[in-house]
């Protein structure tokens, strides 16, 4: 017995040795170590045996086989599984150096994405969003706004023509006089976007289509230090909380005070430069104080009620914002300009 | 408004910087867009070292110089002035490089030269050596001047030589005029309002002759009182027509008028000192010795000091300017002989033999100016003036000033006194304001003190009428302040908008709602934007014809649809509003066509459809279009041709929104007209009504284009109608806490049976226990039959309280075999 279980010992480690694959080992395990291996068969034979002290000593030579061998398994197996591992990660190890697949990816127009971050500023000051018509009435686009025909304001804005008394609205302003109507005798608080037209040459600065919003305030006590503040904020948030505003003495009709603001410039922060026209300051919007006649069209009493209004080129802003140095570039439909946003 | 400082200085005393005067002016609403600096002010001419001199070759006058202008700059100058000889190397002299501004030594007219680098016989020249002449500090032209050997190389002019008194050179500020600032379009107005700014002086002491007035010296007659408030009148005789003296010539050229003759330049002299339009009339071609002012009639004509009657070479004239009632006239003997307030007329103008004139210094109604001005075309000094308002007051101190300067260089002897028709001489204007209505406009607290100084610095005269209230005098050159918030303005204007706290509306908020539409709008362009889409922004402003191309596919030629129509386009092709937004988004394939494979485009725009509006304001419709052309991607090492995109892409997209915006009841039906491919479109319907299209673009469509074998997809969609069925509050289904079952289910069904009907009928006779249904394969083939397609579905059935056994579901899918042989036609393959 004992020679046998020498011979079952030496040819399991042999072919142990030889294993190559975790499918080896199941095979190996299953020829000597499961219910039916050589190894169980063995013990099957102690019965046979009549000497009860042989019967100990062989039994006790074949629990050790089996547990000697049970260990060498682990350990190959061990040995095995670690060595596929690595074989699979040698195999799997890519060039991540590659560029990525891909994935189409689409983008927002500038002119749309700075449209929602400035309203996104202003609408947490509590101004709500209110739309009107491109085409417009004479009397919205102007006369409401005081501006009567031959006024010299008429001279600040040429004008597109549909028929005698209907215009493309040359400014977001007419939306003033629709918002209050709607609204009065209530506080107003709204932001005007929109799209507006002036019949210039288009050049690399002038367009005959951009892009305005303007703001709108209505209440019983508010005034150019209203402005003053609201303005800051818009410029503090949007442009950054280092720049310094500076508002200047304007004209629009619609207002009254009237101002430009000013930011100091972007690009030379106030030394001068050809972004700026050496001046350090870039214009950046017009605002000013509601005047009396628009607000009685708008149906609020001047006496008891006061108002801002502000309007910002959105166009500018963007200019700006991404130094871009043309404004055709905006209704171009050109990819090559689309894809950099 | 060019304003020469050396002119304001007449009238006030300012002593700023000229930096710091350019930056109030700017910041009290007088926008100094440019500083010109001439001669001996300009920041380019600097003290220049002569290093060395050489003759230039082939001409025995000029020399060439070389210069050291300090830090190692230099600079070559050509000069023929006959002091500069190589003796005088090492000599300091001003040398003025590119852009500064200089007299033009050699013009009589005072013209202003810039400096510009130049080749003169094969020398490049980048400065120029100046004569006093040329810094504008004496009329001497002789040489080159020669400074103090201790003169900083390199330092400006400026800082080395002290200009002083009355000199040519000079600064000249270019001001930005706003429509309510037509008193500052003078010298006297502009010194005023710097006074008033500045905290400085304002006098007005003009040199003039007073004159006496008499009402018979010349017959003025106002026949149009309500639109000429007056008109003034007065006779000189003795004149001697001739160049002005340089000092006046000099300040017309910086103010950037031209020197003519003395008597013309008087006039404009005094208009551009006062604000007073004149005109001098020729006494003896006037047609008759008196004067009436009145509207043109109807077809009358009359020549204008603009036009030319000379006959041109093919013996042809230009024709006289006709006028109507929107021009008013002055005339003489009932002919007119100007166009009141815009141009004087042609046969009565000034000539070198002219002794007599009529000075004209009248007011009238700036409305009517600016009829006339748009009707005749025509914008002079003058009409630019009078069309901003001009105080009535000036007519008789213009005639006073002009006639005390024609006595000095013209010769001028006065006849008689001022003809003076004044018939409603205009009203004291005065308005009570509260100074706290004006803190209120402002948002801050001001003191009666504060707001009567500031005031009456510009020129008001102020009265406190107690009770927090004053009593303002208005100006007769105020034409502008009607209001107390114009009295605002001018408050602030000189108290500075430094002084305003910044306040953040402390006001009780009105009530917060969303809108909606904008809201949607957002959310579309981040699921589009997401689906791999460019938004674009587009024009809305195209031609009928442009847009004409995508309905090439239709035969027959319907009526034309309305447009709204331009009537004063800037460019042909910007004409009309745009009908459709897909005829947008086909150009904006023509411009990618070449530089992109694929295209992928959508923009929400506006479009306008008259027939469909309210009275004379169009229909403003925002829709959604989507343009999708090319591969699905671009190719690249993991993908190196992939496929191109195919209706069911767009479709793909379309149907991805609908589930972003959670839309219920969405359905497409096959079939939708222009633009698209009859065979491959679709409408997309919403509760069974069309909200939009899809398709493939008709060839035609595409030809018309002239976008060769490019295959475009798109999709036009009324997006206030698809966000209006969107909802935020959908229903979250529970997720089962048992297993799916999954089977597969094979149909054969004729090749023209939708898919969507089998996928219908299929869900319809599952049952609630139907979880999802997805169709995985398509196949057509000789194994299943012509004219036979196979559908493979895969279906997930699932249960919320219990799972589902396999014969349960096998009995759910026999159930359906049914009808769907029965209604389709469908066989089990």
């Amino acid at each position: 017995m004992q020679d046998r279980i020498a011979e079952i010992r030496s040819r399991a480690l042999e072919e142990l040795d030889t294993a190559a694959s975790v499918a080896d080992l199941d095979g190996w395990q299953t020829r000597y170590l499961s219910r039916k291996g050589e190894v169980k068969l063995l013990l099957r034979e102690i019965g046979k045996l009549s000497d009860p002290d042989e019967k100990k000593s062989v039994g006790k030579a074949i629990n050790v086989l089996s547990v000697d061998l049970e260990g060498r398994l682990g350990q190959k197996r061990d040995g095995l599984r670690e060595a596929e591992l690595s074989a699979r990660i040698e195999r799997e190890r890519i060039d991540t150096s590659l560029p990525g697949s891909l994935t189409p990816l689409g983008t927002i127009h500038p002119i749309n994405a700075v449209l929602d971050e400035i309203c996104g500023i202003f609408e947490r000051m509590g101004f709500q969003i209110w739309e009107s018509a491109h085409v417009e009435t004479d009397e919205y686009n102007f006369e409401l706004l005081n501006i009567p025909r031959h006024h010299p304001a008429r001279d600040m804005q040429d004008t597109f023509f549909v028929s005698d008394d209907v215009v493309l609205r040359t400014h977001t302003s007419p939306g003033q006089i629709h918002a209050m109507r709607a609204l009065a005798p209530e506080p107003v608080r709204v932001l005007l976007p929109g799209t507006v037209y002036r019949n210039e040459q288009i050049t690399q600065r002038s367009e005959i289509q951009f892009n305005q919003i303007e703001g709108l305030a209505i209440g019983s006590d508010i005034g150019m230090a209203d402005l003053k503040g609201v303005l800051e904020e818009f410029v503090h948030q949007f442009f950054g909380s280092d720049h310094r505003m500076l508002l200047r003495g304007s004209y629009f009709p619609f207002t009254e005070p009237s101002v430009e603001v000013d930011i100091d410039c972007n690009l030379c922060r106030g030394e001068g430069c050809r972004l700026c026209k050496h001046s350090g300051w870039l214009e950046v919007l017009g605002a000013g104080v509601v005047h009396p006649t628009v607000l009685r069209n708008g149906g609020y009493d001047p006496e008891t009620h006061s108002g801002l209004a502000f309007g910002i080129g959105l166009e500018r802003m963007v200019l700006l914002r991404h130094g871009i140095d043309d404004i055709r570039h905006f209704l171009s439909g050109d990819l090559r300009f689309l894809e950099q946003f | 408004m060019r304003v020469p400082l050396s002119w304001i200085r007449d009238f006030n005393d300012c002593e700023l910087s000229v930096d710091d005067l350019a930056s109030v002016l700017t910041r009290a609403g007088l926008e100094v867009e440019s500083i010109d600096r001439i001669g001996v002010f300009s920041h380019d001419v600097l003290v220049g070292e002569i290093v060395e001199v050489a003759d230039v070759e082939g001409s025995d006058k000029l020399r060439v110089v070389q210069l050291a202008l300090g830090d190692e700059r230099t600079a070559t100058a050509v000069t023929g002035a006959p002091n500069i000889d190589a003796s005088m190397v090492g000599k300091k002299v001003p040398a003025a490089i590119p852009g500064a501004l200089l007299i033009d030594a050699g013009s009589e007219t005072f013209a202003i030269l810039t400096v510009a680098a130049r080749e003169f016989r094969g020398v490049d020249s980048n400065a120029v050596l100046c004569s006093e002449k040329e810094i504008g500090m004496s009329e001497d032209h002789s040489g080159v001047l020669v400074l103090d050997d201790d003169a900083v190389v390199g330092a400006t002019l400026a800082s080395v030589l002290e200009p002083s008194g009355d000199i040519p050179a000079d600064v000249v500020l270019e001001i930005a005029i706003l429509p309510n600032y037509g008193r500052c379009l003078s010298i006297v107005g502009m010194a005023r309002e710097i006074a008033g700014l500045t905290r400085t002086n304002f006098k007005l002491e003009i040199d003039a002759r007073y004159l006496p007035f008499d009402r018979k010296a010349f017959d003025v007659n106002i026949e149009a009182p309500d639109v000429a408030p007056r008109y003034s009148g007065y006779v000189l005789e003795g004149i001697t027509v001739g160049p002005s003296p340089g000092w006046l010539q000099r300040r017309l050229a910086l103010a950037g008028l031209n020197p003519i003759s003395n008597l013309v330049d008087v006039t404009n002299y005094v208009m551009l000192e006062l604000g007073q339009p004149m005109h001098a009339f020729d006494l003896d071609r006037l047609p008759a010795r008196n004067i009436s002012v009145r509207r043109a009639r109807p077809g009358e004509c009359m020549y204008t000091l603009d036009q030319d009657v000379e006959p041109r070479e093919d013996g042809s004239k230009e024709e006289p300017r006709e006028l109507d009632e929107s021009v008013l006239l002055i005339t003489s003997g009932d002919k007119p002989v100007a166009v009141a307030g815009v141009i004087g007329g042609l046969d009565s103008q000034i000539h070198d033999d002219t002794t007599r004139v009529l000075l004209e210094s009248a007011n009238f109604d700036f409305i009517t100016i600016r009829k006339a001005m748009s009707k005749l075309k025509i914008i002079t000094d003058a009409s630019t003036r009078f069309s901003r308002q001009v105080d009535p007051a000036m007519t008789v101190i213009a005639i006073q000033r002009a006639t005390h300067l024609l006595e000095k260089i013209a010769g001028a002897k006065p006849d008689g006194g001022i003809a003076d028709c004044y018939p409603r001489p205009a009203e004291r204007r005065e308005l009570v304001v509260k100074t706290s209505d004006i803190s209120r406009t402002l948002g801050v607290e001001l003191d009666v003190n504060e707001v009567t100084t500031s005031l009456e610095r510009l020129g008001f005269t102020v009265e406190d009428a107690g009770d927090d209230a004053l009593q303002i005098e208005i100006p007769g050159f105020r034409p502008d302040v009607t209001q107390a918030a114009d009295v605002a303005e001018e408050v602030i204007r000189v108290i500075g908008f430094d002084r305003l706290e910044n306040r953040l509306l402390d006001e009780p908020l009105p009530r917060q709602t969303q809108n909606t539409r904008w809201e949607y709008r957002r959310r579309v362009r981040n699921a589009l934007s997401g689906c791999g889409l460019h938004d674009v922004v587009n024009y809305s402003l195209t031609t009928p014809e442009s847009e004409a191309r995508m309905t090439a596919a239709e035969n027959g030629s319907g009526d034309a649809p309305p447009y709204v129509t331009i009537i004063n386009p800037s460019t042909q092709d910007r004409s009309s509003l745009r009908r459709t937004i897909l005829g947008s988004l086909m150009e904006n394939v023509v411009r990618n066509h070449r530089v992109r494979e694929r295209i992928a485009l959508f923009e929400i725009g506006t479009v306008f459809l008259p027939e469909r509006g309210d009275g004379k304001l169009p229909a403003e419709i925002t829709r959604l279009g989507i343009v999708l052309s090319g591969p699905v991607r671009g190719a690249s090492w993991a993908d190196t041709t992939p496929r191109t995109v195919t209706f069911h892409d767009l479709k793909g997209i379309v149907e991805s929104l609908v589930r972003r915006l959670h839309v219920e009841d969405v359905s497409f039906s096959s079939g939708s007209g222009s633009p698209y491919h009859p065979g491959a479109a679709a409408a997309l319907l919403i509760g069974g009504e069309p909200v939009g299209s899809l398709g493939q673009i008709h060839p035609a469509v595409i030809e018309a284009y002239d976008l060769g074998e490019r295959i475009v997809f798109a999709a036009d969609v009324d997006i206030d109608r698809l966000t209006s069925a969107s909802s935020d509050t959908y229903s979250f289904r529970p997720i089962s806490r048992f297993p799916p079952v999954r089977q597969d289910l094979a149909l054969v069904v004729d090749d023209d049976v939708p898919a969507q009907d089998v996928m219908t009928l299929v869900r319809k006779s599952a049952g609630d226990l139907l979880a999802d249904i997805r169709l995985f394969d398509l196949f057509r083939g000789e194994q299943i039959g012509d004219g036979k397609k196979s559908l493979a579905f895969q279906l997930t059935f699932v249960s919320t309280d219990r799972s589902l056994s396999e014969k349960e579901v096998n009995a759910i899918r026999e159930s359906m075999l049914e009808p769907l042989r029965e209604k389709l036609g469908a066989k089990i393959r």
